[in-house]
C-alpha cells in the first residue's frame, strides 16, 4: 500500500497459466474495499490477451465504482502489446509507481 | 537445393504448458538468426494460438496434445499450431461459442487481433481432425536472395 493506493507488483510472464493469480489478487483488493489500484508491470517480461482481458475486466469493475487502475508500463514488449490492441489509450500508463500515484 | 528441416513439440493441452511452447518457438527462431522483435512477435502469436488450442479442446472442437511444429522452407521458418479455435481466414469470429461470457469473448477477440496484427499473412485452415491450424511465417535473416 502507498497512501490511498494499493500496488500490485507483477513479475515474470502473464499468460493463460499465470494470469488467474493476477485476477485473484486484484479481486481480493477490490473485495477489501480498495478502489485505487496501481498495477506495476515493470518486471513483466511477457503479457498476452489473457492478461489484457484481466486488466480490462478489472478496469471496468473499478470504473463502475469511480475507482482507478493505472498501469506502470515502461516502453518494451508489454507496452507494445497495449499499443497493438489500442489499449494504451484506455489505461493510464506511467513509468513508475510514484508517477502513477502522483498523477 | 533447399533444405527442409522440421522440428516439433507435443505437450499436454494444459495452460501450464503454453510457456514451454513459447520457449520452443523462441529458441528455434533465435537459432535461425531472427531478431529480438521477430522473436517477441512469434512468442506472442504462438502463445495466443496455444491458448486457443487449449480452449478448442475444452470446448470439444479439437482433441489430442498441444502440437507446435516448425519447418524450415528455404528462406522461411514456418510455425504451425494445430487444432485451435481460431476462425479460418475470411470467417469472422463467433467469440467463445455458448459461453455467454463477455470476458472470455474479449480475450478471444484480443487474441485474434494480436495474431492478425503481428502476422497479417498467417494462414488459418480447417483441420480435418477438428479445429483449425495456424501457420506463422518468419523470414530467416540473410537467407533471401
Amino acid at each position: 500500500m502507498q497512501g490511498d493506493w494499493a500496488v500490485v507488483d507483477v513479475k515474470g510472464e502473464v499468460d493463460l497459466y499465470t494470469a488467474p493469480k493476477l485476477r485473484e489478487r486484484i479481486t481480493e483488493l477490490v473485495e477489501q474495499g480498495h478502489l485505487r489500484i496501481v498495477v506495476n508491470l515493470d518486471e513483466v517480461s511477457f503479457l498476452d490477451s489473457t492478461g489484457l482481458g484481466i486488466l480490462v475486466g478489472a478496469l471496468m469493475r473499478l470504473r463502475e465504482r469511480n475507482g482507478a487502475l493505472p498501469l506502470v508500463c515502461p516502453e518494451g514488449p508489454v507496452y507494445r502489446v497495449l499499443e497493438i490492441t489500442g489499449l494504451e489509450g484506455v489505461f493510464p500508463c506511467y513509468r513508475s509507481v510514484d508517477e502513477a500515484i502522483g498523477a | 537445393m533447399s533444405e527442409l528441416d522440421t522440428f516439433a513439440i507435443e505437450l499436454p493441452p494444459e495452460a501450464a504448458q503454453v510457456g514451454a511452447a513459447r520457449l520452443f518457438a523462441a529458441s528455434l527462431a533465435r537459432h535461425f538468426g531472427c531478431d529480438d522483435e521477430a522473436v517477441e512477435d512469434l512468442k506472442l502469436a504462438v502463445s495466443e494460438a496455444c491458448a486457443s488450442a487449449i480452449r478448442a479442446r475444452e470446448e470439444g472442437s479439437a482433441s489430442g496434445p498441444l502440437r507446435v511444429a516448425a519447418s524450415r522452407e528455404g528462406d522461411r521458418l514456418v510455425f504451425e499450431v494445430g487444432g485451435t479455435a481460431l476462425p479460418p481466414r475470411g470467417v469472422a469470429s463467433a467469440g467463445a461459442p455458448g459461453s455467454g461470457d463477455s470476458g472470455q469473448q474479449l480475450v478471444v477477440a484480443l487474441g485474434e487481433d494480436l495474431i492478425s496484427s503481428l502476422f497479417p499473412d498467417a494462414e488459418v485452415t480447417r483441420n480435418p481432425g477438428g479445429g483449425t491450424d495456424i501457420r506463422l511465417t518468419l523470414l530467416i535473416p540473410g537467407e533471401s536472395g
